[in-house]
């Protein structure tokens, strides 16, 4: 007997709440954002062929990873392993108080928000999702390093819980002005110009190092890390910018004044200090950074903010595997993926929903 | 008759900066209470406040007889509220947020009563959120503060990007709530709406009380509105000055 499928209507009514599961994983914060995470992963592989290239690119990470992690010595797998856990850890803590905080004020559902049991019950099924997803990579990276992330992270959520406490104790009222301020930054050429100044000196402290290997690779260590602090976007000023007509390499142009303020000096100086290798390691940072950012934005301008965070983590992955499997082609595959998401984003310019 | 909520001396703070300074009030079961004030007179903020969505720094905020100054969670629970419509997640479809707000759509459907006509409800159902217009979404924020069944609601600013036919039908299905025993809180910008939907009202400007309006006072401006316009905007001129 054929079943008779409920219309989205029924199903929601159906599905979408449950009274009685308002405690544990089944609070109502967490199906919520739980069916809104599902919906958002749905909407991106709409598309067979999309889901088949997610399920291609999974696969491929993860046998990359299972054979990368075989192939390390023990202690740099569970160095990095921990240091995986302890990063998700922290980013899920920290990722949770700002849910919080918009529900609290903004939200559907305030009063769940607002209960400390509710809020407590919302952050251990979530950090047990993000504790799951460890775990699994783990025990494809390697079994034995199962025991290796859970004090990773934990430390990491604990880490990330004892920062917002110090952050909100130093300037309780300033946080949000604060964080506006860090997202505006990236887009000075000044802020740019400055990050040069900084790494400079550590450019030249470098340069001491006798051994050159060491010297490119702290040098990479620095103006990435520089690099990422620039890489910062608004999610709502880049959908902003589209809807007011704004082309997507415009957009582009207006947050990336300060990485191209900041690359060409440090570059310069890594030239003069280390030598054209260090120039050329600066440069190609940075290159890699003004990638980063403008992926973010273009998958900004296609997908709501939460389904463009897993579009990006994706195609990190992605570029992961082809990165080691067929370096030759990363190159083209890269221009390929920028001109396609380009000439989707040019679609969206002036949609002012 | 004593009011349903009252407060006396509330004060809010927003990033360190008191935004609302010693505001009185009282509203009645069962009436429709509008708040004018020009922008960033800290209608929003008082209005949050009251609904939870923000702390309090000082007064008393009674309701139904109970200070609830210090319980957000209770006063979130008390208030239907509409969150902003541009903040609606927009992964979701109308009606899984719907359900989400009041527990299940049968009861979302009861609980809007004439503003499911009203709001044109139905066919946006199906709709996901992140496709739908200010307008739709707008709608669907309003129906989110009813969704729930509580007998207290708050909007702010309701008719923003509603066509004029929505406008109107939105404010005959409101009064009739009101009619009904909804007590309802709104934010105003239109000096019309105010004088022919609400039974009281207030302004604010630069955070404190400016003028109390008096269900008379709002009787009398609907009989000469020209005047009654003319004299509002002369005290917001007045307020935004000082």
């Amino acid at each position: 007997m054929t079943a008779i499928k409920p219309s989205l209507t029924e199903e929601a009514v159906i599905v979408a709440h449950r009274p009685d599961r308002s405690s544990g994983f089944a609070a109502r914060l967490f199906a919520l954002e739980r069916r809104s995470m599902k919906n958002a992963i749905k909407a991106c592989f709409a598309l067979r062929r999309d889901r088949v290239l997610a399920l291609f690119i999974l696969a491929g990470f993860l046998s990359f990873l299972h054979f990368w992690g075989g192939s390390q010595p023990w202690p740099m797998t569970a160095g990095g392993g921990g240091g995986v856990a302890c990063l998700l850890g922290f980013g899920i803590e920290r990722f949770l108080d700002g849910r919080l905080a918009f529900h609290e004020t903004d939200g559907l559902l305030p009063v769940a928000a607002l209960r400390r049991q509710e809020r407590r019950q919302y952050k251990m099924a979530w950090h047990l999702v993000g504790f799951g997803v460890a775990a699994f990579m783990m025990l494809v990276l390697r079994a034995a390093l199962l025991p290796v992330i859970v004090p990773g992270y934990v430390a990491g959520a604990l880490c990330g819980q004892v920062t917002l406490h110090v952050v909100r104790s130093i300037a309780p009222v300033r946080a949000a002005a604060v964080r506006r301020r860090v997202l505006i930054w990236p887009r000075r050429w000044l802020a740019g110009l400055g990050a040069a100044v900084v790494l400079a000196p550590v450019l030249l402290l470098v340069a001491r190092l006798p051994d050159q290997t060491a010297r490119l690779w702290l040098a990479g260590i620095g103006a990435a890390v520089i690099g990422l602090a620039l890489t910062g976007i608004d999610h709502a000023v880049v959908r902003f910018m589209a809807g007011a007509g704004h082309a997507p390499w415009h957009v582009i142009r207006h947050h990336v004044r300060g990485l191209v303020a900041f690359c060409v000096p440090a570059a310069l100086v890594a030239f003069l200090a280390i030598g054209p290798a260090g120039g050329g390691v600066l440069l190609a940072v940075s290159g890699g950074s003004l990638f980063l950012v403008s992926l973010n934005i273009l998958v900004a301008l296609l997908y709501a903010k939460q389904a463009a965070s897993l579009v990006i983590m994706l195609t990190l992955a992605m570029i992961v595997v082809i990165a080691n499997m067929l370096p030759i082609v990363l190159p083209l595959f890269l221009i390929m993926l920028i001109w396609q998401l380009v000439r989707r984003a040019a679609a969206r310019t002036w949609i002012v929903a | 008759m004593t009011p349903v909520v009252s407060l006396r001396g509330v004060r809010v703070a927003h990033q360190g900066r008191t935004v609302v300074h010693a505001v009185d009030l009282d509203i009645q079961r069962g009436s429709w209470f509008g708040l004018v004030g020009a922008n960033g007179s800290g209608k929003t903020s008082l209005l949050k406040a009251l609904a939870g969505r923000l702390p309090f720094s000082g007064g008393a905020c009674l309701i139904g007889g109970e200070d609830m100054i210090a319980d957000r969670a209770g006063r979130a629970e008390q208030f239907g509220f509409a969150p902003p419509a541009d903040r609606l997640p927009d992964s979701l479809r109308a009606s899984e947020m719907l359900a989400f707000v009041g527990g299940h759509l049968d009861r979302v459907r009861r609980n809007l009563g004439p503003l499911r006509q009203a709001l044109g409800v139905d066919p946006l159902l199906d709709q996901w959120i992140g496709n739908c217009s200010a307008g739709m979404k707008q709608r669907l924020a309003i129906a989110a503060a009813f969704a729930g069944g509580q007998k207290l609601v708050i909007l702010d600013e309701p008719f923003n990007w509603l066509d004029p036919v929505a406008i109107f039908d939105l404010r005959l299905a409101l009064r009739q709530m009101v009619d009904d025993g909804l007590t309802l809180i709104t934010a105003l910008h239109d000096l019309h709406a105010l004088v022919v939907a609400c039974d009281d009202g207030l302004i604010l400007a630069n955070g404190k009380k400016r003028i109390d309006l008096s269900h008379g006072m709002l009787r009398d401006a609907a009989v000469a509105p020209s005047l009654f316009e003319k004299e509002m905007i002369d005290i917001l001129r007045a307020g935004a000055a000082e």
